[in-house]
C-alpha cells in the first residue's frame, strides 16, 4: 500500500497544525474557512465540506491526510504492481473521480440529479447568465452524460463521460507526492 | 523657422505633424523676426495666417520661438506618438493577431527615426547614454519592480538567482568567446577585434527579454516554478548585464588588453558582487525610509506618490546597481481546452477549481517556515513602525469597500429575481430528456459557458503590463463573495448552512416571500458592505465587524467569512446555547465577529469597523460571541435532516 512519503506527511502535519489555530487537535469548518483563497473559490464551501465525513463537524489529522491523499499523483508502477485483493489506493483514478463526484452529489444518493447539476452550474458561472440559459445548459449536460434516461447522472455515467480526460493529471498536486 | 503647430491628435494628423516637422526643417535656415505662413502646410489650425510681416525691427505681434521649446517639445511629441500608436493598436482589433505590440512600436520608431534622419532635422539631440540611464531607465525599472508578484518570486528565489545570474553570465561569456573565435578566422578580416570587445558585445546582447517566451506560455499551462524562473530571469538579467557591461567598459578604458591581470579580473568579480548586494541594500534602506515617511503623510496624501517616486529614484541614483529591473511580462495561463462536449468543459472547470482549492488548503509549504517567520516578524515589528494604524491594507478589504450599496443590492436582487422568474416551470418535463436541442444551441451554450464560467484562481498575478485587467478577477471575486453571503444568510435563516439538495426554485421563492423587514435587513447588510475610509465609528449601534488578515498577502488571499447572522433568527432558533469549547484566542487573525443587534425593526448597520491585530475587544466578549455564533450554526446544522444517510 502506498504511503505518503515521510517528508510530505510531516509537511502535511505542519500545515494541519498551522490551520488549527487554537491547537485543538482537530479542524473544524471555521478553520478551513480562514483560508482566504477558498472564499473566492466558487466551490469553496463544497471543498471544505468534503473534508468532513458524514455528519461530523471536525476532522482530525488522519482524516485530513486521507482527503488530501486523493490528490497524490499517480505513479506509473502503481498500476501494475498492485495486488487485485488490496483495496484500491486513494489516488487511483476511480477514487479521484469518486471524490469529484461527491462535490456534485450533495445528497449522496449516488446520482447527480438535474437540480444538483443546476446548482453546480450556478455556482460556477457569473451572474450575467440568465436562469433560462443555465437551465438549458443543465439540460444539455445531463443529456450528454445520461445513458439510461433516468434524468440523472450516475457515478458510472459520470466516469464514462470523462473517460477521455486525463484525470490523473488534473486532480494531482505535485507537492503531495 | 518658428511656428507653432496646434493639431488635434487625431491619428490622421500624425502624418500631418511629421510633414510639418519636415517642412519646418525646410525653412530652418531662415530666421525672420516674425512669422511667415508655410506654404504647403496643410494644417488648417495654424495660427499663422493672420501674422503680419514687417521687415523692420518692430515689436512683432506674433513671435514664436521654436528653438526655445524644441527639445522638450519634440521629446513630448515622440512619447505621445508612442502612446497613441499603442492606443491605435488596441483599437484596431485585427492587428494583435498579426504582430505583437512591441513589434508595432518598433516599426513606428523606425519610421519616425527614418523621417528625422531623412530630413536631417536636429531632433532631440539628447539621446546619449547618460540621459538614458538617468532619466529613461528608472521609471521602467520602477514599474517592473513595483508590480512584481512577490510571493511566488521569493519562494523560488534560490533557483531564480541561479538561473538568472549564472545564466546571464554564461550567456554573455559564451557569446563573447564564440564571437571572438569567429573573429579570429582570418577570412572575415575581423581579427583586430579583440577579446575584450567581443565580451563587451556579448554582455550587451545577453540580456534576453523573455516577453515572447512568456507570451507563448499563454497557450500552454505552465506550472508556477517554471513561470517564476523565466520571469525572475527577465527581472534580474537586465541588471546583471548592465553591471557586466559597466565593468567591461571600465576595463576597456583602463588598460590595453594585454595588461589586464588576474587581479583585475578578480577585482571585477568582487565589484560585481558588491555592486549587486550593495544595490539591494540601498534599495532596502531607501524603501524603509520612504515607508516610514509615508506613515506620516495622512493629511497630505498628495505627496505620497511623490515620495515613492523620489525615494526610488534616489535609491536608484545612489546605488545604480542591481535593481529590480525587468519587464513584468504577460501571462495568462488560461488553458484553452478544445473539448467536444459541454460536460467535459464543465467538469474540467470544476476540477480546476477543486484543485486550486485543495492546493490552497495545502498551502505552499516549500519555504513555509521561512516565510512564516518573516511574516511574524513583519507583523510584530515592521507593521508597527512603518504602517499607519487602522489602515486597511488587505486588498480584499479594499475590494469589498468598492462594493457600492447600489451595486450590491442590484446584484442580489437581479440574482434572485431572474431565478424565480424561470425556475417555476416545472422540472418534470425536463427530466423526460427531450432531445430538442439543435447543434447551434449547443454551440451557443458552449460559448456561454466558456465566457461566463469563473476563472480558476491563478497562482501568479496574471495581468498584462500593457493592459491591466484586474477588474475581471475582482468582479468575479465580488460575485462569488456576494453569492456566498447570500447563501449563508439564507441558510441561517432557514436553519441550514448550505442548500443541501434543495431544489433551486423553492429556495429562491422562499427568500422573496420573506416579510418586508427581512428584506430591509438584507439591504441593511448590503449597506454594511460599504465601508467609509478610516473610521472608528463604534457609536454603539449594531455593526458587523470585519477583520482583515495578514495584509501582505496579495489580492486573492485571506478572507475571513463574514457571518451576517441576524440575531433575531438566532433567538427563534431555540434553546440557549452553551458556550462551547471553541474559545478564540488567536492574536494575529481574528475570525468574523458579530455584535449583538438591537432588535429594532429598522436596523441600521453602520459601516464596518476594520481592525486587525488590535485587541480592542475584551477577550471574553470575543470568545463568547464567537462561541455563540459557532454553536448557533452548529445547532442549526444538526437540525439539518438531509445530511443523514438514506
Amino acid at each position: 500500500m502506498q504511503e505518503v512519503s515521510q517528508a510530505s506527511l510531516a509537511r502535511l502535519y505542519q500545515r494541519f497544525r498551522a490551520l488549527d489555530k487554537n491547537k485543538k487537535g482537530y479542524l473544524c469548518r471555521v478553520d478551513l474557512q480562514q483560508i482566504g483563497a477558498l472564499a473566492v473559490n466558487p466551490l469553496g464551501d463544497r471543498i471544505i465540506d468534503s473534508f468532513f465525513p458524514e455528519g461530523s463537524h471536525i476532522v482530525d489529522f488522519p482524516g485530513f491526510a486521507r482527503v488530501l491523499a486523493h490528490f497524490r499523483p499517480v505513479e506509473e508502477e502503481d498500476t501494475r504492481v498492485r495486488d487485485a485483493k488490496e483495496p484500491e489506493p486513494l489516488n487511483s483514478r476511480m477514487n479521484k473521480l469518486r471524490f469529484a463526484f461527491q462535490l456534485y452529489d450533495l445528497d449522496r444518493d449516488g446520482k447527480i440529479s438535474w437540480d444538483e447539476m443546476l446548482q453546480v452550474l450556478r455556482l460556477m458561472v457569473g451572474v450575467q447568465v440568465t436562469e433560462e440559459q443555465l437551465e438549458s445548459i443543465t439540460d444539455r449536460t445531463v443529456q450528454e452524460a445520461d445513458e439510461d434516461g433516468d434524468g440523472a447522472v450516475s457515478f458510472l455515467e459520470f466516469v464514462k463521460s470523462l473517460e477521455k480526460m486525463n484525470i490523473e493529471q488534473k486532480m494531482s498536486i505535485r507537492i503531495l507526492k | 523657422m518658428s511656428f507653432h503647430v496646434f493639431v488635434a491628435f487625431h491619428p490622421r494628423n500624425y502624418l500631418l505633424l511629421l510633414i510639418a516637422l519636415q517642412c519646418s526643417d525646410a525653412s530652418s535656415g531662415l530666421k525672420p523676426p516674425s512669422v511667415t505662413a508655410q506654404p504647403g502646410n496643410s494644417n488648417p489650425h495654424a495660427r499663422l495666417a493672420a501674422a503680419s510681416s514687417e521687415p523692420e525691427e518692430r515689436i512683432s505681434v506674433f513671435s514664436l520661438d521654436y528653438d526655445y521649446v524644441q527639445i522638450p517639445y519634440e521629446v513630448t511629441l515622440w512619447i505621445l506618438l508612442a502612446s497613441l500608436a499603442k492606443i491605435g493598436f488596441h483599437l484596431y482589433h485585427r492587428l494583435p493577431h498579426l504582430m505583437p505590440e512591441s513589434c508595432l512600436l518598433i516599426i513606428v520608431g523606425v519610421l519616425v527615426g527614418s523621417i528625422i534622419f531623412g530630413t536631417d532635422h536636429k531632433s532631440p539631440p539628447v539621446m546619449d547614454s547618460s540621459i538614458y540611464f538617468l532619466y529613461l531607465l528608472p521609471p521602467i525599472v520602477l514599474e517592473g519592480g513595483y508590480f512584481m508578484p512577490t510571493r511566488p518570486f521569493f519562494e523560488n528565489f534560490g533557483s531564480i538567482l541561479w538561473w538568472a545570474g549564472l545564466g546571464a553570465l554564461i550567456n554573455a561569456f559564451g557569446i563573447g568567446l564564440s564571437l571572438y573565435l569567429i573573429c579570429q578566422i582570418k577570412v572575415f578580416g575581423l581579427s583586430d577585434v579583440n577579446l575584450l570587445q567581443n565580451l563587451l558585445f556579448g554582455s550587451l546582447i545577453s540580456a534576453v527579454d523573455p516577453v515572447a517566451v512568456l507570451a507563448v506560455f499563454e497557450e500552454a499551462r505552465v506550472n508556477e516554478p517554471l513561470y517564476m524562473m523565466i520571469f525572475g530571469e527577465a527581472l534580474l538579467n537586465d541588471g546583471i548585464s548592465v553591471v557586466l557591461y559597466n565593468i567591461l567598459i571600465a576595463f576597456t578604458k583602463m588598460h590595453t588588453f594585454e595588461d589586464i591581470e588576474t587581479v583585475d579580473i578578480l577585482a571585477g568579480c568582487a565589484r560585481f558582487i558588491i555592486v549587486g548586494l550593495g544595490g539591494v541594500f540601498f534599495g532596502i534602506i531607501f524603501g524603509f525610509i520612504s515607508a516610514f515617511i509615508t506613515r506620516f503623510t495622512q493629511n497630505i496624501s498628495a505627496i505620497e506618490p511623490l515620495i515613492v517616486f523620489m525615494f526610488s529614484y534616489l535609491s536608484y541614483l545612489a546605488a545604480e546597481t542591481l535593481y529590480l529591473s525587468g519587464i513584468l511580462a504577460y501571462l495568462d495561463v488560461k488553458k484553452t481546452n478544445k473539448k467536444e462536449s459541454i460536460n467535459e468543459e464543465l467538469h474540467i472547470r470544476l476540477m480546476d477549481h477543486l484543485k486550486a482549492g485543495i492546493e490552497d488548503v495545502c498551502g505552499q509549504w516549500s519555504h513555509y517556515q521561512v516565510r512564516d517567520k518573516f511574516k511574524k516578524f513583519d507583523h510584530r515589528y515592521l507593521r508597527k513602525i512603518l504602517i499607519r494604524r487602522n489602515q486597511p491594507k488587505s486588498s480584499i478589504v479594499s475590494l469589498y469597500k468598492k462594493l457600492e450599496m447600489k451595486q450590491a443590492i442590484e446584484m442580489v436582487e437581479t440574482g434572485i429575481l431572474s431565478s424565480t422568474a424561470f425556475s417555476i416551470p416545472n422540472q418534470v418535463q425536463r427530466i423526460q430528456g427531450t432531445k430538442r436541442l439543435s447543434p447551434e444551441d449547443v454551440e451557443s451554450m458552449k460559448d456561454i459557458l466558456t465566457h461566463n464560467m469563473y476563472q480558476v484562481r491563478q497562482r501568479t498575478l496574471s495581468y498584462n503590463k500593457y493592459n491591466l485587467k484586474p477588474q475581471s478577477s475582482e468582479k468575479q471575486a465580488k460575485e462569488i463573495l456576494i453569492r456566498r453571503q447570500n447563501t449563508w444568510r439564507e441558510s441561517v435563516r432557514k436553519g441550514h448552512s448550505l442548500p443541501w439538495g434543495k431544489p433551486a426554485g423553492t429556495k429562491n421563492i422562499r427568500y422573496l416571500s420573506f416579510p418586508y423587514s427581512d428584506l430591509q435587513l438584507a439591504r441593511g447588510e448590503a449597506r454594511a458592505a460599504e465601508f467609509p475610509g478610516d473610521d472608528s465609528s463604534d457609536s454603539g449601534s449594531p455593526s458587523i465587524i470585519f477583520n482583515a488578515h495578514s495584509p501582505t498577502r496579495p489580492f486573492q488571499d485571506r478572507w475571513p467569512p463574514q457571518e451576517a447572522i441576524p440575531l433575531r433568527s438566532l433567538h427563534k432558533g431555540g434553546p440557549p446555547f452553551s458556550v462551547g469549547d471553541q474559545t478564540n484566542t488567536s492574536q494575529e487573525e481574528h475570525p468574523g465577529r458579530i455584535r449583538r443587534a438591537a432588535l429594532r425593526p429598522t436596523q441600521l448597520f453602520h459601516a464596518v469597523n476594520e481592525e486587525y491585530e488590535s485587541g480592542e475587544e475584551s477577550e471574553e466578549e470575543r470568545s463568547s460571541w464567537t462561541a455563540e455564533h459557532r454553536n448557533g450554526r452548529e445547532h442549526h446544522k444538526s437540525h439539518r435532516p438531509l445530511l443523514q444517510r438514506k
